[in-house]
């Protein structure tokens, strides 16, 4: 039991603490995309009623003008947190791919943004793990998470004192310091990373298990596309007819949605072959409302206005279980306290893998000083691996920072190159702990990560007017409490750095 | 403010299951056992006490994950509290040493 936690928790320990890194910093990932895109106005929602008929009918309008030949248009309302301005995409007739642009909510005027991924990279990373092909990417997750479930429920048995030292902390004591703070992150926050483990497979639980689909489909290749066709069953589709027709006014199908959701409002509409007299316009509801991730759907017809199709939000209770663990796990629903409160979870669960991996170092290392070590070349890569794993991808993800304010925002392909410069630096920083003793490469990277983040706001403020000094007065707390949480990440790893710094070898 | 005060009952609930425990008793200074139960009602009645704080503030499932979600900083809080309570005292002694002398000290009480 102890060996499976140790080898399952070391090998999967740095895609997992990737994923947990990255998949944390989601959690706040349209507070990122605003610090990310200063263009954009302090956000105005929810805009109810007769505010959100005036938006949605400005984007239609913008719409018709810039791509009234597209093959789909999508509006997302400014809701709520998860989506606070209003926006537009449209897919192209010739292919390609789809364009969006941002709407001022009130003018309808585009706001023209610099081009970037925005928090939205770091959080997609955390399952797409950016580079990999998607069906690779989705199995290594896969088995990373129940990697880390088997090494939670293991974790739980060979924790001999798992009530006896549930609140215990031993500083000073070397390996019993590591194993005490090992579990004391991962007792205290257990719940959440039950959850999360368990929930995160439910995520991918059709590709991670296709033979039970396959069971009663069949293992020909087209049959999962008849499972998938039943499981989410297309709505009222229909092919473009080649005829144009004039569109339905929005102002009643809007309300006629809302009077049907008890008052509810609309999060997004979708528009497939607009203009043509077989358009489809659905009106989906807001995934977010709810700790149960499900919305209701309406599609009515795009040239007369009928409702064609209905499908409510809560369908049956298989769904609602699977609906409200994908819920619990995205967290879109929560409110500050609680958003918070996954914050520090997710924070705990990274301290957990990184002080898992630490005390595999740590017990291996007080080993080899009694005796030669079982595996020296390994106890050398392992310590490595965790400087520029642990400490180096926080620097990364400043480095993507950095790189938003500094890479000129006219730049061709500007948003990918954000990305390639996350992983640059990343490669730089795995190149210099190779090269450096594991102890001065601790030091020295853990005092970059505390500059890259404490001098954020400092870039911020002379690269745009929303630094502290404007964005504190003025109440918007998104830019300012970014740059407050960059300064308390750089003071926190200044701390680490200067503990570092002072312990005797 | 009814968060605010589900945190602080979160905290205290902790607290005093702690105390209830063999290894931080001594903390408060006598080690009567015949506390330990009321400490751990105490406990259980906070933490009781701190979800039915969360449940007027939002629907059932939100507030069920707030509670279980607080339950995380208020065990840190709680550690970080008795390993304060419990730090060797300054001085040129090593922490293994010190750290027996002041158990003595406590059985003593």
């Amino acid at each position: 039991m102890g060996e499976v936690h140790t080898w399952a928790g070391l090998l999967f320990g740095w895609l997992l603490y990737f994923m947990f890194v990255t998949g944390t910093a989601g959690y706040l990932d349209t507070e990122i995309d605003r610090w990310m895109r200063p263009e954009l106005p302090v956000a105005q929602y929810p805009q109810p009623g007769a505010a959100a008929t005036a938006a949605a009918t400005q984007a239609l309008d913008y719409l018709q003008a810039q791509a009234p030949d597209a093959r789909r248009w999508s509006i997302q309302l400014p809701v709520d947190r998860n989506e606070p301005h209003l926006r537009v995409a449209w897919q192209p007739t010739s292919g390609g791919a789809a364009q969006s642009a941002w709407l001022d909510v009130h003018t309808g005027a585009p706001i023209p943004v610099r081009d970037t991924a925005g928090g939205q990279l770091l959080y997609q990373m955390h399952w797409r793990l950016h580079y990999l092909p998607p069906e690779a990417a989705e199995w290594m997750v896969a088995l990373a998470s129940m990697a880390l479930l088997l090494a939670l429920l293991t974790g739980i048995v060979v924790h001999r004192r798992f009530f006896a030292d549930f609140f215990t902390l031993r500083l000073g004591k070397g390996q019993r310091s590591w194993l005490d703070a090992h579990n004391l992150a991962g007792v205290a926050s257990l719940p959440f990373q039950l959850m999360i483990s368990y929930s995160g497979l439910i995520f991918v639980m059709f590709s991670f298990m296709p033979l039970i689909a396959s069971a009663w489909y069949g293992p020909a290749p087209g049959a999962g596309r008849a499972f998938y066709a039943e499981l989410f069953p297309p709505m009222a589709t229909a092919l473009p007819s080649g005829q144009r027709a004039a569109p339905a006014a929005i102002a009643p199908i809007l309300a006629d949605a809302r009077q049907r959701w008890g008052g509810a409002e609309a999060a997004v509409l979708e528009i497939a072959q607009p203009g043509d007299a077989r358009a489809r316009i659905s009106v989906i509801g807001n995934f977010a409302a709810g700790a149960v991730r499900s919305a209701g759907i309406l599609v009515y017809d795009g040239a007369n206005g009928a409702l064609l199709a209905e499908r409510p939000a809560w369908q049956s209770t298989p769904r609602a279980t699977r609906d409200l663990l994908l819920g619990l796990h995205e967290g879109l629903f929560a409110a500050p306290p609680l958003r918070a409160l996954y914050l520090v979870s997710g924070l705990l669960g990274c301290a957990m893998i990184a002080t898992g991996m630490l005390l595999w170092t740590a017990k291996r290392r007080e080993r080899a000083q009694r005796g030669p070590p079982a595996w020296p070349a390994g106890l050398a890569l392992v310590e490595r691996l965790n400087v520029a794993a642990i400490v180096g991808l926080p620097v990364a993800i400043a480095a993507y920072f950095w790189a938003n304010r500094l890479l000129p925002t006219d730049m061709a392909q500007r948003a990918p190159l954000e990305a390639h410069l996350l992983f640059a630096v990343w490669l730089a920083l795995f190149a210099h702990a190779a090269l450096t003793p594991p102890r001065r490469a601790w030091r020295q990277q853990a005092w970059l990560a505390a500059l890259a983040f404490g001098a954020l706001p400092l870039l911020n403020a002379a690269t745009t007017g929303r630094h502290l000094a404007q964005s504190l007065p003025a109440g918007d707390w998104v830019m300012a409490g970014f740059d407050l949480a960059a300064l308390a990440l750089g003071l926190a790893f200044a701390l680490g750095a200067w503990w570092l710094q002072r312990r005797r070898p | 403010m009814m968060l605010a005060l589900a945190f602080a009952l979160t905290w205290l609930g902790l607290a005093a299951l702690a105390l209830a425990m063999d290894r931080h008793a001594g903390l408060l200074g006598c080690r009567r056992p015949a506390l330990r139960p009321a400490l751990r009602a105490l406990g259980l009645t906070a933490l009781a006490a701190a979800l039915g704080c969360t449940l007027p503030c939002m629907e059932p499932a939100p507030a069920l994950a707030t509670w279980l979600g607080m339950l995380a900083p208020a065990t840190l809080c709680t550690a970080a509290m008795l390993t304060w309570l419990q730090r060797p005292p300054v001085s040129g002694r090593s922490a293994s040493g010190s750290a027996s002398r002041s158990r003595r000290q406590n059985q003593s009480h």
